[in-house]
């Protein structure tokens, strides 16, 4: 492909940079400018990612993208390298579009060594077709989203059909039902690279409600025993041990849970595969362990000298794996279920014992968390279904005797409470 | 003397939290003081000599491939069941394996275990609605569908009610009724959402059993917080 990129771009990306002016002012808006500069020089985004020395990273899955490639971008960054990522949850074609667009220059350069992307699943195949990925890493297929996909065996599917577009090398999770197989398949099909991240016997065993991913009923038994080239051999609250090349290493994670684990050993395997000779496990742990965690992923933060905890619940991996891996029974709790989560159905197979109570309900759908609790006979204080209002309720309330306030949150309400206590960074942000 | 309520398949055919429709049952029915002893059956295994409440859920395709055999295996059994009274809540999968026959591609149909009189074809395009609501003997039903089946009904077969928001059995109709059996395509899980049919199921399963039950102010303090959660879905009902 000709790399003289340059003039011809000059137009469109202006166009861009003025829409996304624009819609800032405007408070907002971030995939327009994409949706602008995709009409205009629709090959920009390819032409973009393929002068890249390092490529294209794509990292999918049901949960933990934004966490496995806030990760990884740490690991690549602490090997010297610079790196382009799209904002948290900005997964989809025109999202990254405006995102890319913000770091490139008029002539249609980048000034990075790589692009780390997590990419919604629906639109995988579509954005890998303009990116051109050399490598992808797939983290989990668990029961998400049946509103929009109808069941587990589409995603599969679509997994499937990114995989088909990955230009040399896939990283899988070893332990997940849907993934061992599709890792099966493509090892038989020989055209990529597959190398797997795994947890051992004893952890997954360990492990409350193990990872929650969905199960696969076509039958295909992954019976071989596969070499992770990352494995977690231990993971209690925020301590993991992870083996690689032989060696078990320590890491104390910015997050707590199995699931956390299972995301930086995806990080480092894939960090391994890209980088070859140059990757080194102790600039990976040390990246690790100085990463602030993702927005609303497990994070702190500090409001009046108490602290409040950020769980996100999009569905029922997250909200139980969060509950398995709390340190004790939480004393002070909201949890608000947003508008946008279609289908509440998925709570009846939530196991809420790790919850007495709950103090504040909120979101326009919190009456279903209420009825949830209530089947189970557990109080649940009251419901303001204002978000704002219910956090200011639960700071007005008695100070914790944990010191801590943990929050439950669906995405909307996650992004309105860090607004809300004063955490304006998003706005500020990349996007 | 207890209640026996056995879940067919949870492990397989639960996709949608169905076994919210175990925890509303059991629920109603401790809060009454009935005595209820929960069981399940699973491929392979061994059924129960008796049961008052047989519960089946939603799955998907595949899990319906890999069970289809072994409902087969039950059917006389489900069959006589459902004959003699027992209740039976079969929500989408369950319901359409109870069925006479599933479709699920061009080339693959599949006995039913013949507890409703009526076929699917489950090769469809796909159905949500958000707010499924629908007519009915024991009122307004409210829930969510998601599924990918047209449902018809032998003429004798009774449905369960008429579709007020939402696709059904494709036909204006919802769901099928026979003796004490209910199938349907409504999830959220369904009696988690619609109380007036737990407890006419929940009577039925104490009266058969030689047991009384009596909602009382538990039940309504419960449901009050189901209207709140009702209402979120009835607001979204087209007038």
């Amino acid at each position: 492909m000709s790399k003289s990129t340059g003039l011809h771009y000059v137009l469109p990306i202006l166009a861009g940079r003025l829409t996304r002016f624009v819609t800032r002012l405007r408070g907002g808006g971030s995939a327009m400018p994409g949706v602008v500069v995709q009409k205009l020089a629709p090959n920009v985004m390819r032409d973009v990612a393929s002068q890249l020395p390092y490529g294209v990273v794509f990292v999918l899955g049901s949960n933990g993208k934004s966490t496995t490639t806030n990760l990884l971008s740490a690991i690549m960054r602490e090997h010297g390298l610079k790196v382009f990522t799209n904002p948290s949850g900005a997964n989809m074609p025109q999202g990254i579009a405006s995102a890319m667009l913000a770091e490139t220059s008029l002539t249609g350069r980048m000034d990075a060594d790589i692009a780390i992307l997590e990419i919604d699943e629906g639109y995988g195949a579509v954005i890998a077709r303009q990116l051109k990925p050399q490598t992808a890493v797939i983290l989990n297929l668990l029961v998400d989203q049946i509103y929009r996909f109808g069941e587990p065996d589409k995603v599969a599917q679509m997994f499937r059909g990114i995989a088909a577009e990955i230009g040399s090398s896939i990283v899988l999770n070893r332990d997940d039902n849907f993934l061992g197989t599709l890792g099966s398949e493509l090892e038989a099909e020989g055209r990529l690279a597959v190398e797997y991240f795994g947890v051992t016997p004893e952890v997954q065993a360990s492990a409350p409600h193990g990872q929650v991913s969905a199960r696969d009923f076509s039958g295909v038994a992954t019976t071989a025993v596969r070499h992770a080239v990352a494995e977690v051999v231990h993971a209690d609250g925020y301590d993991a041990k992870i083996a690689f090349a032989g060696t078990v290493h320590e890491v104390r994670m910015p997050s707590r849970g199995i699931h956390y684990a299972v995301d930086i050993a995806a990080a480092f395997t894939l960090a391994a595969r890209n980088l070859g000779d140059r990757f080194d496990i102790t600039k990976a742990i040390s990246a690790v362990q100085t990463t602030k965690t993702v927005y609303g992923r497990g994070e702190i933060l500090q409001v009046n000298g108490v602290e409040v905890e950020i769980l996100m619940l999009k569905n029922l991996a997250s909200l139980q794996l969060n509950l398995d891996y709390l340190q004790e029974t939480p004393d002070s709790v909201l949890f608000a279920y947003d508008e946008s989560s279609k289908d509440p159905s998925w709570l009846y197979a939530a196991d809420l014992s790790r919850l007495d109570h709950v103090d504040v309900i909120s979101g326009p759908k919190g009456a279903f968390v209420a009825l949830r609790l209530a089947y189970e006979g557990k109080d649940f204080g009251v419901i303001e279904p204002d978000i704002t209002k219910a956090v200011q309720r639960m700071l007005d309330g008695p100070k914790p005797k944990s010191g801590r306030h943990t929050f439950f949150l669906d995405y909307d309400q996650m992004m309105a409470t860090r607004r809300y206590l004063g955490y304006k960074d998003l706005e500020a942000g990349a996007a | 003397m207890s209640i026996r309520v056995l879940e067919l398949y949870p492990g397989d055919l639960s996709l949608n939290g169905d076994v919210g429709n175990r925890t509303a049952l059991v629920r109603r029915m401790r809060l009454a003081g009935l005595d209820v002893e929960e069981l399940s059956y699973s491929s392979g295994g061994e059924l129960p000599e008796s049961a008052d409440i047989v519960l089946i859920g939603t799955g998907s395709s595949s899990a319906v491939r890999a069970i289809a055999a072994d409902v087969d295996r039950i059917a006389p059994m489900l069959r006589a069941w459902s004959e003699a009274g027992v209740v039976i809540v079969a929500a989408g999968a369950g319901f359409h394996l109870l069925s006479t026959s599933l479709r699920l591609s061009a080339t693959e149909v599949f006995p039913g275990a013949g507890v409703f009189a009526g076929s699917v074809d489950s090769s469809r395009k796909r159905i949500i609605t958000e707010a499924f609501a629908v007519e009915s003997e024991f009122g307004l039903l409210i829930g969510t569908e998601n599924h990918t089946s047209i449902y018809t009904g032998r003429p004798d077969q009774k449905a369960l009610g008429r579709v007020r928001n939402g696709f059904g059995n494709g036909d204006g109709t919802e769901g099928a009724r026979v003796r004490n059996s209910i199938g349907t395509h409504c999830h959220g899980p369904f009696l988690v959402l619609n109380p007036a049919v737990a407890d006419s199921l929940i009577e039925v399963a104490a009266q058969r059993a030689g047991l009384e039950y009596r909602p009382g102010p538990e039940h309504a303090d419960l449901d009050a917080v189901i209207d709140l959660a009702r209402g979120i879905l009835l607001a979204k009902v087209p007038a």
